[in-house]
This record gives structure tokens, C-alpha cells and sequence, in this order.
């Protein structure tokens, strides 16, 4: 499998503090890659780097095999990288259907005097649009709630909509940052589920950060782990798991000294 | 048929327009009634324009006053001092004024909120120190602008003039309706609902934001340089901040980012002060007293609830 998105020694700074120091990363083609790390470990400064909602303090990152380092948002999603935003970020006061379509801006041509003259490219690609942004609601479906506005759907509904927004840009890896935050056990399963589908059935690669532990280890074929801006672990989610960095990450140094003399005491 | 029942609104509109101003010639008093007609229409062409910018694309543009004057004195002195075919300085009104746009636009649309509206609010204080020190006749103005003779026709008497507004008028309405239902609309509403989400969803935002202003300048000196003549006379006191607030109340009332909001709210608050004439003197605090109702009751102003209450109406009739 070919790498898709490559980071190198990737760095940004806020002031004095080093949000992200240094991580190296590389995605294959067509696998969940997760991101895991406590709070405040860096990982969504490193989601706004890449898609340059923050400009990197140093490092560079490839796309496709392209340095993207220095271009701006709007090329980044031409060229194919879909992302998400914590917190279900989507355009409250639009419909659902509305919402879906501006997806589709990157991959449509009219411009002003084809909106004014109403020329025959500006009703192709209005129709072209609406058609693709149903296909994307009808794939995650939420096809009956089109014509809602977006701010009056319940909180797993918006999530999901983000991740219709992304998806009608056609990217080819698709970020989504922390999709399940805020939603309970069974929400959660289900958009795990859509997730590996979107990953299945459209072949977009996944670039996934996570705080839920359970969706992110049934999701993921392999994790990366940060922690204080550095990365601290990769490989399988069991490896992970067993990795004694990440648990001193997550439960402090006290754990693992109870967890040795607990299994001491047992032996 | 089909056709007829495709373009039914505006052939509604049409229809209405033509007939109007005549009507109104045959009554008693009809010129005062012409006027307000006019008047509304320059309110509501201005505030079309400036709702594309506020309303649509979310900045809080407080130059607009200041770009209209630009198109006034633009085309006075084009057409009075120079010479020029009316038509000609009335199309360099519109582009000089996009041209201040853009420069003003520059360095401005990159600030942020608030940072953006006290940037706009200094340029339009500097537009009008330039009215005032730099253009003929200083703060008197500059009187005497003559009357339009275009295309054969002289606009000396009021039905004629109420024509060319409702034209004008007619024809930003329908260039806005097909700039917001287009992908362009799109866009700006797309940088108002969330910059950064716009931007990685494909949106070029710095590009949205500066054509959206540049089509709303133009529109605002084409507006600034059918005014002049019209009312005979141009002056700085004409394009300053109060005419901006009075701009923004309308835009308020009648509904910000709503197609015919701005021609509700012009058509109120022109209306208003002619039938509580009496109160003339009180004139900002009674726009103060139909203001804060409506932020507290409609805060999308009135073309705004009534979408809402449109939009409730259908999503029942889907349930049923």
C-alpha cells in the first residue's frame, strides 16, 4: 500500500509553549489511522496544521506524494483532504441539504457572470450538485432530514452532518476529529459503523482522533499515541494497549507501580 | 404557460411597476407620493447591496454610506465638470466606487468582528473629511446638478425618475437573488455560518469576502450617482454616519440576510417619519423604539420571522 499523507518533524508553537514537537507520521492508503493522547496533548492543534487553519512553526507535510505545507485551506480540499471539526462545527443557520452543497464548491466551476446570466453550465452544476449532496445523504442516511436547518437537529445528527459536509468535497482521506464526543453508547457504535462504511464502500482513507477508548480500538488498524506534543507510541491498537508509555500517559507513573506490585503479590 | 408561471413574481412586480407611477401622477399630491416611491427604492437599492456584505457574508461594513457618496461626487463631477455623457460617468460611479472598495477592502477584510466594523466606520469618517476639504463646493455641496437626459429621455419630472429607480431597483434585486442562489451565495453564507469550516471545506475566504464587497460597492455608487441628480443637489451631510445608522436600522427591521428584507425595512422606515412628520424632531429615538422590539421579538427581522413561520408551516405539513 502506498503512503497517502506523510508528516515530518512537524512542529507548532504558541508563544512559549510547544503544542506540537517534532511528530513524524505516515498514513497508508485506505486504512483507519487513529490519534490518541490525554487532553491537551496537541492532538487537533495537529489536525489545524495539517489542514492549515494554523500555520506549522516547522516541518513539512505530504499529501499524495506533494508538499502542502505552505498552501492554503481551500487548495488542501481541492486536492482531496476532507476534515471535521470537535464539536459537530457546521453552518448552523443553513438546511441540512445546504449544508451538504456548499461541500461541493471545490468541485464546481460557476462563477459570477454564470450566476447571473443563468448560463446552461450554471444549471448543470446545480442540479449535478443537489444530485451528489442526496447521494451523500442517502450513504450516511439522513435523507428525511434535508430540509431541516441544521441548528434545530439533535447533537449526534449535527456530528454526522459534518461529516456529510466533508464528504461531498469527494476527498480521498477524510480527518475527522473526535466524531463521537458527546454521544452515547449506542450513537457511538452506530457512526463507528458508518465510519469503517465510508472507509469500505467509498475507499476514502480515515485519519481519525478519538477520546472514546472502545471506538477507537474497534475502528483503528493502527494508532499513533502523543502526549505534551510528542509522539510517544505506533502500531496496532493491541500493541497500544500493552505499550507501558501510553498507560503512564493515561494513568500516571502511580499505576503502573500499583498494577507491578498488584501482579507481585498475585504470582 | 410555463413560462408565465415561472417568471409569475416578477411579471407581478413588472406589471406593478408600471402602473404605479403612473396612477400616482394622476392623483392630487401624487409627486409627494413619487417621492417616497423614489426614496424607497434608493434606500432599498442601498440596502440591498449593503445586506449582501452584512447580511449574506456576515462583515459588519459600516463604509457603505461613504462608497455611495464616492459614486455621487464621482458622477457630478464626471458629468458636471467634465462633461462626460451621463451614462458614462453613471458606470465609472459604480466602478470607482468598487475600485475604493477594494482598496479599503485590502487591508480591512482581514480584521476580524468588531476590528472590521470600527476599520470601515474610520473610512467612512475619511470619505467624508474628503467630501468636505477636497471635493467642489465643500460643505455646501455642490447644487445645481442637472437633471438625467438619458437615452433621449429627460428625468425632469418625477413619474420618469420613479421609473428609472423602480428599474434600478429591480434589477439589483434580481442581481443579489441570483449572486445568494448561486454557489457564490453559497460561499459568502458559508463564511458567515463559520470561516474556518468554509475554509476547509474549499471556500477561498479572502476571495468571497472581497468579491461580495466589490459587488456591493459598485452597486452603492451606482446608487450614490442616481441620487445626486435626482435630488438636484450633493452634499457631504448626505453620505455620513447617520445615513449609515438610518441604513442599518432598515436592514435590522426588514431582516438582515433575507432577499426582501431590505425593501421591507426601506419601505417602513420611509414611511415612518412622512406619517409621524409632527415628531420629526424625535426622528432616531422613534428608529430606537421600533429597533429593540424587533431584536427582542424577531432578531432575524421581520422577513426573517416570516421564514421562519414559513418554513414551521411546511415542516407540519410534511408531518401530516
Amino acid at each position: 500500500m502506498a503512503t497517502i499523507m506523510e508528516g515530518k518533524k512537524v512542529v507548532k508553537r504558541f508563544g512559549g509553549l510547544v503544542a506540537v514537537n517534532e511528530v513524524d507520521f505516515a498514513i497508508e492508503e485506505g486504512e483507519v489511522f487513529g490519534l490518541i493522547g490525554p487532553n491537551g496533548s496537541g492532538k487537533t492543534t495537529l489536525f489545524n496544521v495539517i489542514s492549515k487553519v494554523y500555520k506549522n512553526d516547522g516541518g513539512q507535510v505530504f499529501f499524495r506524494g506533494e508538499d502542502i505545507t505552505n498552501l492554503p485551506p481551500h487548495d488542501i480540499a481541492f486536492k482531496g483532504l476532507g476534515r471535521t471539526y470537535q464539536g459537530s462545527k457546521v453552518f448552523p443557520n443553513l438546511t441540512l441539504m445546504e449544508n451538504v452543497i456548499v461541500g461541493r464548491h471545490c468541485r464546481t466551476k460557476v462563477n459570477l457572470w454564470d450566476a447571473l446570466l443563468k448560463t446552461g453550465r450554471y444549471r448543470r452544476e446545480e442540479k449535478a450538485s443537489r444530485e451528489k449532496a442526496l447521494e451523500v445523504l442517502e450513504l450516511i442516511g439522513l435523507t428525511d432530514r434535508k430540509d431541516q436547518l441544521v441548528r434545530d437537529l439533535p447533537y449526534a445528527m449535527r456530528s454526522i452532518a459534518g461529516i456529510c459536509i466533508a464528504l461531498a468535497t469527494e476527498p480521498v482521506l477524510l480527518m475527522l476529529d473526535e466524531p463521537v464526543a458527546g454521544l452515547n453508547p449506542t450513537e457511538t457504535m452506530e457512526a463507528m459503523d458508518m465510519v469503517k462504511k465510508i472507509r469500505d464502500t467509498a475507499g476514502i482513507t480515515i485519519f481519525l482522533v478519538e477520546h472514546n477508548m472502545r471506538a477507537i480500538m474497534s475502528t483503528c488498524e493502527r494508532i499513533m499515541v502523543i502526549n505534551f506534543g510528542q509522539k510517544i507510541a505506533e502500531g496496532t491498537p493491541h500493541e497500544i494497549t500493552n505499550n507501558p508509555q501510553v498507560v503512564e500517559a493515561y494513568l500516571g507513573k502511580g499505576y503502573l507501580e500499583y498494577e507491578a506490585t498488584e501482579t507481585g503479590e498475585s504470582s | 404557460m410555463r413560462i408565465l408561471r415561472r417568471f409569475s413574481t416578477y411579471l407581478i412586480l413588472l406589471a406593478a411597476a408600471i402602473l404605479v407611477p403612473r396612477l400616482l401622477s394622476g392623483i392630487t399630491g401624487g409627486d409627494y407620493y413619487l417621492h417616497l416611491l423614489v426614496m424607497i427604492s434608493f434606500w432599498s437599492i442601498l440596502g440591498m447591496s449593503l445586506n449582501l456584505v452584512v447580511g449574506f457574508t456576515g462583515l459588519a461594513n459600516l463604509a457603505h454610506a461613504g462608497l455611495a457618496g464616492v459614486g455621487a461626487y464621482t458622477a457630478v463631477l464626471l458629468f458636471m465638470f467634465m462633461g462626460l455623457p451621463y451614462w458614462v460617468s453613471f458606470l465609472a460611479a459604480g466602478l470607482i466606487a468598487m475600485l475604493v472598495g477594494v482598496i479599503i477592502g485590502l487591508p480591512t477584510l482581514k480584521l476580524r468582528g468588531v476590528y472590521f466594523a470600527i476599520g470601515t466606520l474610520a473610512i467612512t469618517q475619511v470619505l467624508s473629511l474628503i467630501f468636505l476639504n477636497a471635493m467642489p463646493g465643500g460643505s455646501d455641496g455642490v447644487p445645481d446638478v442637472p437633471h438625467l437626459t438619458l437615452w433621449g429621455i429627460n428625468f425632469a419630472n418625477k413619474v420618469n425618475y420613479a421609473y428609472l429607480f423602480l428599474f434600478f431597483g429591480f434589477v439589483v434585486f434580481i442581481i443579489i437573488r441570483r449572486v445568494v442562489n448561486s454557489r457564490i451565495g453559497r460561499a459568502l453564507v458559508a463564511v458567515r455560518e463559520g470561516a474556518d469550516l468554509a475554509a476547509t471545506t474549499g471556500v477561498n475566504i479572502v476571495y468571497y469576502r472581497l468579491l461580495g464587497f466589490m459587488i456591493s460597492a459598485f452597486i452603492a455608487g451606482i446608487a450614490g450617482a442616481l441620487y445626486a441628480p435626482y435630488m438636484h443637489y450633493t452634499c457631504p451631510a448626505d453620505w455620513t454616519i447617520a445615513q449609515l445608522l438610518t441604513l442599518i436600522t432598515m436592514l435590522a427591521v426588514g431582516g438582515f440576510g433575507t432577499l426582501w428584507g431590505p425593501i421591507v425595512g426601506a419601505a417602513i422606515l420611509t414611511a415612518l417619519p412622512e406619517i409621524l412628520l409632527p415628531l420629526k424632531d424625535f426622528i432616531f429615538i422613534i428608529y430606537g423604539l421600533i429597533l429593540i422590539p424587533t431584536i427582542i421579538f424577531a432578531p432575524r427581522g421581520i422577513m426573517g420571522a416570516v421564514s421562519d413561520l414559513m418554513r414551521r408551516r411546511r415542516a407540519k405539513r410534511v408531518e401530516v
